[in-house]
């Protein structure tokens, strides 16, 4: 088989087809915005390889409103996703996550399918798709759709449980409603175009101004994002004011000590989490004053 | 593989290697020489083209992946006679010292003006944020942008 060949499929059955052949290769990569690949391939030196390029395939670059969920092609770019009013609505933790990944020229081309594919750890749209509950749905060689959640989906820094005839295509989002709420925060060594050092993600469902169900994550601080199971608890039933914004904060600094009790790290990352903590709440206060 | 694009407005038919990033792509096979490779990560923002009309950082682009579209770089709008006006506001506001970001700093310019064309300083700073300068201190570069909407 020739090297450095170049693959771009149109449609779903080409990509099928593609992938029978990357069963057998092992110098396949798919490819959608290129924007860790390209990077990848130069560190490592790698000379000859082939690609299966999906940024022309047209479906995998819309985001649509079905039935009770919002799919999102995984060739859909940051600045999409950014912007677009449907995420905007029922996933507004994931359009924040993706404004703020990279510059403006990595949001144009970087994909949510290639950040979830590569899954490293410090992935602020990972961490935002944890939280509004996400599945991911892998396409075969066989032409089959596997539908699973992003949680199972992602095991740890740079490993998913895609196959080597699988390519992740759709994600999608449980669709929103006027009581739910999502916010995301990340800090990192600078204000913009920056990697999180840590992020945090947030999704809740209010009745009046008591939270009934709670979703929060927080990246960087593992090999994939950590459910915060002690601090979801604890806002079950409470109503989300300054009070409650004090409790969180402190058990923020309690999950560092017990995510990252030996690095070095933590003595930043227990005040740090605090900020994101803030920024959060703050962010869901506006969002129910705006309404 | 032949590589079909519009580049600088030319239609382009070339045997390349499409897996080559576009920043080699471009200064060794079209020896278009104003794009240029800083950091080759995407973070510095020298090798920024426009890509159909968006601001990309031609390191991380593949060559085969602009098959059918567009790419447009500081000799593309030279071309259209859209640089002059830009290189003159630059100038007048001090905005190049050693000159290596410049190119990429133009073309994000350009990128932010196509889609808004009075931008406010926000916006000038959230356009260029991919494009780092380590003469100026970005001051002038902002100056030399808010200047150009005016």
């Amino acid at each position: 088989m020739k090297s450095n060949t170049f693959y771009a499929p149109k449609t779903i059955q080409e990509l099928v087809e593609l992938l029978k052949m990357k069963k057998e290769r092992n110098d396949l990569y798919l490819v959608a915005g290129a924007t860790d690949l390209a990077i990848h391939i130069k560190k490592q030196g790698i000379l000859h390889f082939a690609t299966i390029d999906l940024t022309h395939m047209d479906e995998l670059k819309e985001i649509e409103k079905k039935d009770d969920v919002i799919e999102i092609g995984a060739a859909v770019t940051m600045t999409k996703l950014e912007k677009s009013i449907i995420i905007q609505v029922h996933g507004y933790a994931l359009a924040g996550a993706a404004g703020r990944v990279g510059s403006t020229q990595i949001r144009n081309r970087a994909t949510i399918g290639g950040n979830i594919a590569n899954a490293a750890h410090c992935a602020d749209t990972i961490t935002a798709c944890f939280a509004l509950g996400a599945t991911a749905v892998l396409l075969d060689s066989e032409g089959v759709f596997r539908e699973l959640p992003l949680e199972e989906f992602v095991l740890g820094l740079g490993e998913t449980q895609i196959k080597p005839d699988e390519a992740l295509v759709n994600i999608r989002i449980p669709k929103g409603s006027t009581s739910i709420y999502s916010s995301f925060s990340k800090v990192g060594s600078r204000k913009n175009v920056t990697i999180s050092k840590l992020n945090h993600a947030v999704r809740l469902v209010f009745k009046d101004n008591y939270v009934t169900e709670a979703a929060m994550y927080f990246g960087s601080i593992g090999p994939k994002p950590i459910k915060a199971l002690n601090i979801e608890k604890h806002c079950i039933d409470r109503e989300w004011n300054e009070a409650l914004l004090l409790q969180l904060l402190d058990l923020g600094s309690k999950l560092i000590d017990e995510a990252i009790p030996t690095r070095t790290s933590r003595h930043y990352k227990r005040i740090a989490i605090k900020g994101v903590i803030s920024d959060v709440f703050n962010d869901i206060l506006s969002q129910r004053e705006v309404i | 593989m032949i590589i079909n694009a519009v580049i600088n407005g030319e239609v382009v038919q070339k045997e390349c290697n499409p897996n080559k990033r576009l920043v080699d792509f471009l200064r060794e096979d079209m020896e278009v020489l104003s794009v240029k490779e800083g950091c080759g990560e995407g973070e510095c923002g020298s090798c920024t083209v426009l890509f159909d009309k968006e601001a990309v950082t031609s390191c991380t682009v593949l060559t085969g992946q602009i098959n059918g579209r567009e790419v447009t770089t500081v000799e593309g709008l030279d071309k259209k006679g859209q640089l002059e006006s830009i290189v003159k506001s630059f100038v007048q506001a001090g905005a190049v010292q050693c000159g290596y970001c410049t190119p990429g700093m133009v073309i994000s310019t350009m990128a932010l003006l196509y889609k808004n064309p009075n931008p406010t300083e926000e916006e000038i700073k959230r356009a260029l944020e991919g494009n780092l300068c380590r003469c100026t201190g970005y001051n002038k570069i902002v100056e030399a942008v808010k200047n150009m909407k005016e």
